[in-house]
C-alpha cells in the first residue's frame, strides 16, 4: 500500500494527513503522516458511521460517539469496495439508487412516473380530498365569511331597499327549498350581474331584472345563484384551488404562498367564477328547482339567450364574465327540458307585485358605473 | 500563492433522481417528507461541491428538520389560526395586522435559528462552521432596522440588508476562522438604484450585469481572518457568462416544463464555482475544531416555509 489515496482528518484540526490502513477484523488501523512522523489510529468497526459517496469514486468514512468525528477519504475505487464489504457497510440508499445508476433509463422511468402520480393527485386524489374537506366547514361559518364578502363587494354601491323586500317577495313565492337564511339583496347598477357568496347571501343587481322579459327568467336566476349557495359552490372553489396550490407548492417548494392563494380566493369570490362543472350544476339544479315549483322551465333559456343576444352588443353585461354562456350550455337547459318534458299548466306564482316594482326602472345617474363612463367620454371627447 | 478554487462535480441526472424520487414521496406524503427530501438535495449539492481537492459534507438529517418541520408548522397554524379567528370575529384587518407582524417579528428568529443550522451541519476537511450571533442583540438591530425602512419609506432597506449580512457573516466561523464582511449601505444603495434605473433603459438586458453586481458586491466584501492573516474572498463572475448560463437554464426549463430544472441548477453551480475564489493566503491545514454542534433545524424550516433562501 502507499500514502497517494487515502487522506485523514483527526476531527481537531483541518490539517490532511496522508495515511494508509490495515483491515482488522473488527476495525481499521489508521497509518497517518503527521508532521514527519508516522503515527496510527484504530476504529472499532461498530462505531464508524453510515458511509458517504461522493462523485462515485470518493468514500468517505466517519467515526466516533461524539463530536467532532475523525474521517477518512477513500480515492481508491477497489479498496473502498472491499472495505464496504468487509465490515459490512452500505452506501446505498433504496429510494433513489434506483434513478441513480440508470442513467437516462432512470430519468425517463422517473418522469413518467412522476407525470402519472401527479396527475393521479391533481385530477383525482386532490379534489375528492378537497370535498371531503369543504363539507367539514360549518354553515355557521359559511354565513359569517359570506356576509362579511357580500357587504365588502357591495359597499361601493347603493342597495336599493324597496326592490331588496319585492325580490325577497318574490323568492318566498317560488317555494324553492334552502337549508340556508337567504338573505336577497338588489343593488342599484345599470351593470347586469348576479352574484351569491357562501351562506346564503344572493345579490342582483337591478339592471338585469330591468332587461328580462318575463319573471320566471328571474325564478331561473334565482335557482342558478341558489344552488351555488346550497351545494357550497364558493367553499368547494376555495378548497379546490388551495388543494392544487398545495400540490404545486410541493413541486415549487413555496409554503409561503399559502398566504398569496387566501388572499386570492377573496378575489374568486369577488369574481364568484367557479368551474365549468359547478356552473352547470348550478343551470341543472336551477331547472329542477323550476319543474319543482311548476313554474315554465323555458325561463331559463330565455334567459340565457338574451344574455347570450346581449353579449354580441358592444355592451357585455357583467354577468357574462362571469358566467359565460355558451353554446352547450344553453343546449344543455334546451334537452333538458326535452327529456322532462313541458307541461300546458304551469302555475304563476303570486309574483305580480313584485315583479313589477323590480321591473321598474331606476336612476342610475348617481351610481359608480356612470361616473366612470362619463369619465371615459370625457377623456374620448378631449 | 494559488488561489483555492471551487469545483462543482454534480450532474444533473443524478440530481433529477434525487429530485424525482423527492417529489414522488413528497406527494405521497402530504408534504410529511419534505425534510428528508431537502436533507437528500443539500447532501448531494455539498458532497459534489469541493475547495482546493477537498469536498464539503452537509451532515444534517431528514430526522432532524422533520422535528423542526413540526415545530414551525407549529407555529404557522397559531399564526393563521389567529388570523382566522379575527376574521371571522368580523375583525380581519386586525387578523392581517397581527399576521404580519408576527411573520416581521419572526425574522429575526429564522435568520438566526437557520444560520446557526445549517452552519454547524456543515463542514469541510472535518471542521465543521458555525454561528455564534446572539438572537437578542440581533433582533434589537433588526427591528430598529425595520423600523427606520419603514420611516424612510424602504430607502433604508439597502441600509439594512448591509447591516444584516454583516452581522451574520461577522458571526460566522468555520473552525478557528472569522469571517467579516465589508460591504455598505451607500453603496450598495447605489447598484439597486443605478441597476434598477439601467435595467429599465435597456429593457431588462441590463439586468444580468446588474445581478453580477450584486453577487460580486456580496462576495467581494467577505473576508476570512485567519489568526489575524486576512484573506479576501474574489469573483470573477462576468454579465455576459450571467446573461448566457440564464438564457441556457430558462431554454431547458421551458422546453422540459420544469423536469429539466436540476440540469439548470448543476450549471448554475459549475458556473459560480468556476468563478468564485479564496485567496491563497488561508492554510488549508492549519483550521482547528472550535464549534459546537448544534441540531435544531426549527429557524431552517420557518425560513423554507417563508420562502427566504438566507444562505
Amino acid at each position: 500500500m502507499n500514502y497517494n489515496n487515502i487522506i485523514y482528518y483527526n476531527g481537531k484540526s483541518s490539517a490532511s494527513h496522508k495515511a494508509e490502513l490495515s483491515l482488522l477484523k473488527d476495525g481499521i488501523t489508521i497509518n497517518f503522516i503527521d508532521q514527519n512522523h508516522l503515527r496510527s489510529t484504530t476504529w472499532k468497526s461498530q462505531h464508524i458511521h453510515k458511509p458517504e459517496m461522493s462523485g462515485g469514486n470518493i468514500l468517505t468514512l466517519r467515526y466516533g460517539d461524539s463530536f467532532p468525528y475523525q474521517s477518512i477519504e477513500i480515492k481508491d475505487r477497489v479498496l473502498a469496495k472491499k472495505i464496504l464489504n468487509d465490515y459490512n457497510l452500505n452506501t446505498k440508499s433504496k429510494k433513489y439508487d434506483f434513478f441513480l445508476e440508470n442513467g437516462i433509463k432512470g430519468v425517463a422511468i422517473g418522469s413518467v412516473i412522476f407525470i402519472g402520480v401527479f396527475l393521479l393527485f391533481y385530477k383525482i386524489i386532490l379534489p375528492n380530498l378537497a370535498l371531503a374537506a369543504a363539507s367539514t366547514v360549518p354553515i355557521s361559518y359559511e354565513e359569517k365569511i359570506g356576509k362579511t364578502f357580500k357587504n365588502s363587494l357591495i359597499s361601493e354601491r347603493e342597495i336599493d331597499s324597496v326592490k331588496t323586500k319585492a325580490l325577497t317577495r318574490f323568492f318566498k313565492s317560488l317555494d324553492f327549498e334552502s337549508p340556508y337564511n337567504l338573505d336577497f339583496t338588489v343593488v342599484k347598477s345599470p351593470i347586469q350581474n348576479a352574484f351569491a357568496t357562501p351562506g346564503g347571501n344572493i345579490v342582483i343587481f337591478s339592471k338585469i331584472i330591468e332587461e328580462m322579459e318575463c319573471p320566471e327568467e328571474l325564478a331561473a336566476l334565482i335557482g342558478h345563484e341558489l344552488t351555488h349557495v346550497n351545494e357550497r359552490h364558493s367553499t368547494k372553489a376555495i378548497f379546490r384551488s388551495l388543494a392544487n396550490y398545495l400540490a404545486l407548492s410541493v413541486i415549487l417548494n413555496d409554503i409561503n404562498g399559502i398566504t398569496a392563494v387566501i388572499l386570492d380566493n377573496a378575489n374568486t369570490i369577488n369574481e364568484l367564477s367557479f368551474s365549468r362543472e359547478l356552473e352547470e350544476e348550478a343551470d341543472k339544479k336551477a331547472l329542477e328547482y323550476l319543474y319543482q315549483s311548476n313554474i315554465n322551465p323555458n325561463g331559463m333559456v330565455s334567459l340565457m339567450e338574451q344574455l347570450d343576444a346581449l353579449s354580441n352588443g358592444t355592451d357585455i353585461p357583467e354577468f357574462l364574465s362571469t358566467h359565460p354562456i355558451t353554446e352547450n350550455r344553453i343546449s344543455f337547459s334546451k334537452n333538458y327540458i326535452m327529456e322532462r318534458g313541458s307541461s300546458k299548466n304551469y302555475v304563476t306564482p303570486n309574483w305580480h307585485d313584485s315583479w313589477k316594482i323590480l321591473k321598474t326602472p331606476s336612476d342610475y345617474s348617481n351610481t359608480i358605473e356612470e361616473k366612470i363612463i362619463k369619465i371615459f367620454k370625457m377623456a374620448k371627447t378631449k | 500563492m494559488n488561489d483555492h478554487k471551487f469545483y462543482f462535480h454534480g450532474e444533473g441526472a443524478k440530481l433529477f433522481g434525487i429530485v424525482i424520487v423527492n417529489l414522488l414521496l413528497t406527494l405521497l406524503t402530504l408534504g410529511l417528507y419534505y425534510p428528508w427530501a431537502k436533507a437528500a438535495i443539500l447532501q448531494y449539492m455539498y458532497k459534489e461541491t469541493e475547495l482546493s481537492g477537498s469536498r464539503f459534507t452537509f451532515h444534517g438529517t431528514g430526522k432532524e428538520m422533520f422535528k423542526g418541520f413540526i415545530k414551525a408548522v407549529g407555529i404557522f397554524v397559531v399564526i393563521y389560526g389567529v388570523l382566522f379567528g379575527l376574521t371571522y370575529l368580523e375583525m380581519p384587518v386586525l387578523g392581517m395586522i397581527f399576521f404580519y407582524l408576527a411573520i416581521f417579528g419572526l425574522l429575526p428568529f429564522v435568520i438566526h435559528g437557520s444560520m446557526r443550522y445549517r452552519l454547524s451541519r456543515s463542514s469541510w476537511k472535518g471542521i465543521h462552521f458555525g454561528y455564534r450571533g446572539d438572537l437578542k442583540e440581533f433582533s434589537k438591530k433588526y427591528y430598529k432596522d425595520v423600523l427606520f425602512s419603514i420611516l424612510t419609506l424602504g430607502i433604508y432597506g439597502a441600509w439594512m440588508t448591509m447591516n444584516i449580512r454583516k452581522y451574520t457573516v461577522s458571526h460566522s466561523r468555520y473552525g478557528d476562522v472569522k469571517f467579516d464582511f465589508h460591504g455598505e449601505g451607500g453603496r450598495y444603495f447605489g447598484i439597486l438604484v443605478g441597476g434598477y434605473i439601467l435595467s429599465i433603459i435597456t429593457l431588462g438586458i441590463y439586468s444580468f450585469w446588474w445581478m453580477k453586481d450584486l453577487i460580486n458586491y456580496y462576495y467581494n466584501n467577505i473576508e476570512m481572518d485567519q489568526n489575524g492573516t486576512k484573506i479576501p474572498f474574489k469573483s470573477t463572475i462576468k454579465g455576459d457568462g450571467l446573461f448566457g448560463l440564464m438564457i441556457v437554464n430558462f431554454l431547458i426549463v421551458f422546453f422540459t416544463l420544469g423536469l429539466g430544472a436540476p440540469w439548470a441548477q448543476v450549471r448554475t453551480m459549475k458556473y459560480l464555482c468556476n468563478h468564485l475564489f479564496i485567496g491563497g493566503e488561508f492554510d488549508a491545514n492549519a483550521v482547528t475544531q472550535t464549534e459546537e454542534e448544534y441540531k435544531d433545524a426549527t429557524g431552517e424550516d420557518l425560513g423554507d416555509m417563508l420562502d427566504i433562501g438566507i444562505i
